[in-house]
């Protein structure tokens, strides 16, 4: 067995070549490629990665967005509802103050009008008390005369006290009828009440047809009164009290 | 029937015998040289299916150097690759009617040894530096020193002789049995011939890698404990 030299040396020089050849054309190339694909494939994980994250992030931040709005929608709701009340309260505070008003009002208008609806039954009940009575009277003649109511007269003076009573006879003193008496009634009444009060008297006579019948004595301390008029009064003056009361 | 033990010259280069096994390398050569030309310009980031088979050789190829080396395969990828493939396109030649594998003859196996037993010292001498690497035959004792000498030739010379003699007797015993029998009996021993061509080329490119490996494990074990924590 022989080797030949120039073989052995050719295809060592070819076998050279290949390794460079196949190294440069081929494995480098494929090593590369592989690498690149290797490098692109992570870049995109990455990527990916990252755009996870910053779709995480602002998943965060949109969940963070949505709790403030949230916030802010509870607190504008509150402070709407707060606003609401203090407006409601407001107004019903209004339309109390409002009512109250017009209630007190309609009540003082009501008082009013009860007043001048009694004021005016009460002068009416009253017209109709002198009518009633005038024609009473006319059917009665005595009770017009001034001796009947006389009695009555002296009595009330008698009721004073003496101090009253003694001032009474001291200062002038003007007894009104309710018609003209004669000479003979009014010699009659001086008698009487210079007799009642114990001196002579400056008494002077007068007229008043409103008294409807009666007497009625005044002086500057005190006015003594025995007539129809007097007593019409009384009972008004008391019915009002009883109404009242 | 010539033997495969002798080269016939097909022509002269001067003084220059050319042979059928260079002639068949240029052949296998320029084959691989336009497919690569052809692949590298239609590499793209998308890989159409010989993209992909041509990756995942390449792929095949950087994890066998990584799990033998335990480095970045990078500086043997061209070495290591080109001698699998190479062995492996020659070994598959006797499918060609006419055409020897290059493999079958003594001065490429010889040529295939002698390229892997020089990187192997030139890899260890960059690993390790020349006193390094001079260092390294004498262990684990300086008593190893002509022994370590002797196993670089002899696990050279091995590697050498396997590869020749699996493929030369396949070729042999297909063209016995062809001068004895029909056309179609050798078929099976051709078959088995691809299985043991490839067997073969793997069994040459993994003990090259180991050879390498070997030389320069030294050197890349001193390399990571300087890398920083």
């Amino acid at each position: 067995m022989t080797i030949d030299w120039w073989t052995l040396g050719l295809q060592t020089i070819n076998l050279l070549v290949l390794v460079a050849l196949l190294g440069h054309f081929l494995l480098k190339p494929l090593a590369a490629i592989v690498a690149a694909r290797q490098a692109e494939a992570q870049r995109l994980l990455d990527e990916a990665a990252s755009a996870r994250d910053q779709a995480q992030s602002e998943s965060k931040a949109l969940d963070a967005e949505r709790d403030k709005l949230a916030a802010e929608k509870a607190a504008t709701l509150a402070a709407a509802e707060a606003e609401a009340q203090e407006q409601r309260k407001a107004l019903l505070d209004g339309a109390r103050a409002e009512a109250d008003t017009a209630r007190a009002e309609a009540e003082a208008k009501a008082k009013g009008l009860l007043a001048e609806a009694d004021s005016e039954i009460g002068l009416r009940a009253r017209l109709l008390a002198a009518d009633i009575t005038a024609r009473l009277l006319a059917r009665a003649p005595g009770l017009t005369r001034a001796e009947a109511w006389l009695p009555g007269l002296v009595e009330a003076l008698g009721a004073l006290p003496d101090a009253t009573r003694a001032r009474i006879a001291q200062g002038p003193i003007t007894l009104t009828f309710a018609r003209t008496p004669d000479e003979a009634t009014r010699q009659t009444c001086r008698q009487t009440l210079e007799t009642a009060l114990g001196q002579t008297l400056d008494l002077t006579f007068a007229e008043d047809p409103t008294l409807i019948a009666g007497l009625e004595l005044s002086s500057a301390d005190a006015i003594v009164r025995n007539n129809l008029r007097a007593d019409l009064d009384h009972i008004a003056t008391r019915e009002d009290h009883d109404e009242r009361g | 029937m010539n033997s495969p033990l002798v080269l016939e010259p097909l022509f002269h280069v001067g003084p220059v015998p050319v042979t059928q096994p260079v002639v068949v390398t240029w052949v296998i050569m320029a084959a691989l040289l336009a497919g690569s030309l052809w692949l590298r310009r239609h590499l793209t980031m998308r890989p159409s299916r010989v993209q992909a088979v041509a990756e995942m050789i390449a792929g095949t190829i950087d994890g066998q150097i990584r799990e033998v080396i335990l480095s970045d395969p990078a500086p043997y990828r061209g070495l290591i690759g080109t001698i699998l493939i190479y062995v492996l396109i020659a070994n598959w030649c006797s499918l060609v009617p006419g055409i020897e594998p290059p493999t079958a003859h003594l001065e490429t196996d010889a040529a295939l040894g002698l390229i892997v037993l020089v990187a192997t010292i030139a890899y260890g001498i960059r690993a390790r530096g020349l006193v390094g690497y001079l260092k390294s035959f004498a262990e684990p004792t300086w008593v190893m020193i002509p022994l370590n000498l002797v196993e670089q030739i002899t696990r050279s010379f091995s590697l050498i002789i396997r590869l020749f003699g699996n493929v030369m007797s396949g070729v042999f015993v297909v063209g016995i049995i062809l001068s004895l029998a029909g056309l179609l009996v050798p078929i099976p021993l051709m078959a088995l011939d691809l299985l043991t061509g490839a067997v073969q080329a793997y069994i040459f490119a993994i003990l090259a890698t180991v050879f390498i490996g070997a030389a320069v494990s030294e050197g890349n074990d001193r390399t990571e404990k300087d890398k920083p924590a």
